[in-house]
């Protein structure tokens, strides 16, 4: 069963869809193959992830039991890469969703899922609610992408008590894959200060190495329903993504050659 | 100056606490409900998989070699590489897994090229010049990463199909490399 890694944040628009869709479709260059899950109701995942062809069900159908696992995943142009979308919710089946977070369907599926891939990269919806505390009962691991803005920073502490609240109950062996500075204006003073900030005083090993660029390469690939990467002019945009890719890819096997010699560590740390 | 932010004080105390009560397998998966029924049950998480050949050397072997020799078995395991030397700058192959061709020519060849690459550095200008491909048939490929570890020069050399994208593993497997001679 695939390493299950849920993408999410308590504020909107700090560029998780963005996220798993690019750093899944870099893990899928060269570490197996991925399976991206748009579980947030927006469903912006499926009309930027170059698939072969639409499909209607999605994780919305799994886990209301209208549909199995191998009729929702929809494969896409790139071979290591494939897509579970949210599906084509009318208003009733939102409500139903949300029940399906505290019923245990949601991280179920998220599980059954990985059967056959060797990455999950699960997409939340903002916020720290039933949704995401379901995903992530579900999940291995959870990527915190935050803004170097003063807003986005204050929503940390709130993302890290669900954390620890699920690592408490359902999933002790939730853990922190990392926390992520992404859309970064290297020209502005204020989200330089702020960034320099949070690698002072985050601990060793919680803040990746690699910080996403601000950059509207990102919004022309939205707009053109690609990955960065296949865009013919992006090379710097996709660059980061590649090397978050390998960061992650380098720890989770840092910490299995770390795990030999020290059982009991904590897996990233 | 530095920013002054409780709330990113408070995120760094949450995760010091992480770090002291480190995760760990969960006893027992929650029971299917009746909604999630249609999925079976959840499925059941090792906690202790199957050890693959690398790992088992890993945790068997307390010799740098042999660990050296079970990261490269990985790579080309999960790369699809025929083969892959560590040889240092004199050609001398200091872990190899079974190649095409006799792994101490790949590392005197590596050496060869590592001069190759010093020379491009200086007679062309191409500043960090650290990798060179050579295809030497019609399908396959020798791919050469220079690295350095304090001052000692390292070579990486793989063989593999000509269409592979190498470049993602190598840097991987440098990186682990690194890790792994140092911490020796």
């Amino acid at each position: 069963m695939g390493r299950v890694i849920t993408v999410a944040s308590a504020k909107g628009g700090v560029g998780k869809t963005t996220t798993v869709l690019n750093l899944g479709f870099e893990l899928g260059r060269f570490a197996g193959r991925v399976l991206l899950v748009d579980a947030d109701p927006q469903a912006g995942l499926a009309s930027a992830s170059n698939l072969r062809a639409t499909n209607p069900e999605g994780l919305l159908d799994l886990v209301l039991g209208r549909s199995d696992a191998e009729r929702v995943v929809t494969s896409t142009r790139d071979p290591g890469l494939s897509l579970v979308g949210f599906g084509a919710p009318e208003d009733a089946d939102l409500a139903a969703y949300d029940r399906c977070a505290t019923s245990g369907a949601i991280s179920s599926a998220l599980r059954e899922l990985a059967t056959g891939f060797d990455y999950v990269i699960a997409d939340a919806p903002a916020g720290v609610g039933s949704i995401t505390r379901a995903l992530l009962e579900g999940s291995d691991g959870l990527l915190i992408p935050v803004q170097a803005r003063s807003l986005a920073v204050k929503t940390l502490p709130g993302m890290l008590r669900l954390l620890r609240s699920v690592r408490a109950g359902k999933n002790p062996a939730l853990e922190l894959a990392g926390v992520v500075i992404t859309m970064l204006d290297y020209v502005s003073n204020a989200e330089y200060e702020i960034s320099r900030s949070i690698r002072d005083v985050l601990p060793e090993g919680a803040l990746l190495r690699t910080a996403i660029p601000r950059n509207e390469q990102f919004e022309r690939a939205s707009m053109e329903a690609l990955p960065v990467a296949l865009l013919s002019d992006a090379q710097r945009a996709s660059k980061a993504y590649l090397e978050l890719a390998m960061e992650l890819k380098s720890r989770e096997m840092s910490s299995q050659l770390a795990g030999k010699e020290g059982d009991g560590e904590l897996g990233l740390f | 100056m530095s920013w002054d932010c409780s709330e990113l004080s408070e995120a760094a105390r949450l995760i010091g606490d992480l770090l002291s009560a480190p995760g760990r397998e969960p006893e027992a998966e929650p029971a299917a409900d009746p909604q999630g029924a249609h999925l079976g049950a959840a499925p059941t998480r090792q906690s202790h998989p199957l050890p693959s050949p690398e790992e088992e050397a890993l945790s068997v072997s307390p010799f740098r070699g042999d660990r050296l020799e079970a990261l490269l078995e990985g790579l080309c395991r999960r790369a699809g590489f025929m083969g892959a030397v560590v040889a240092d700058e004199s050609g001398l192959p200091l872990a190899a897994t079974e190649t095409p061709v006799d792994p101490n020519r790949v590392a005197a060849f590596s050496a060869v090229l590592g001069q190759a690459l010093d020379k491009a550095e200086s007679l062309l200008g191409g500043h960090l010049a650290d990798n060179v491909s050579v295809d030497f048939n019609y399908t396959d490929k020798l791919v050469l990463r220079h690295f350095t570890m304090d001052t000692t020069s390292l070579f990486l050399a793989v063989i593999c199909p000509q269409e592979v994208d190498e470049r993602g593993e190598i840097e991987l497997t440098m990186e682990q490399i690194a890790v792994l001679l140092s911490s020796a």
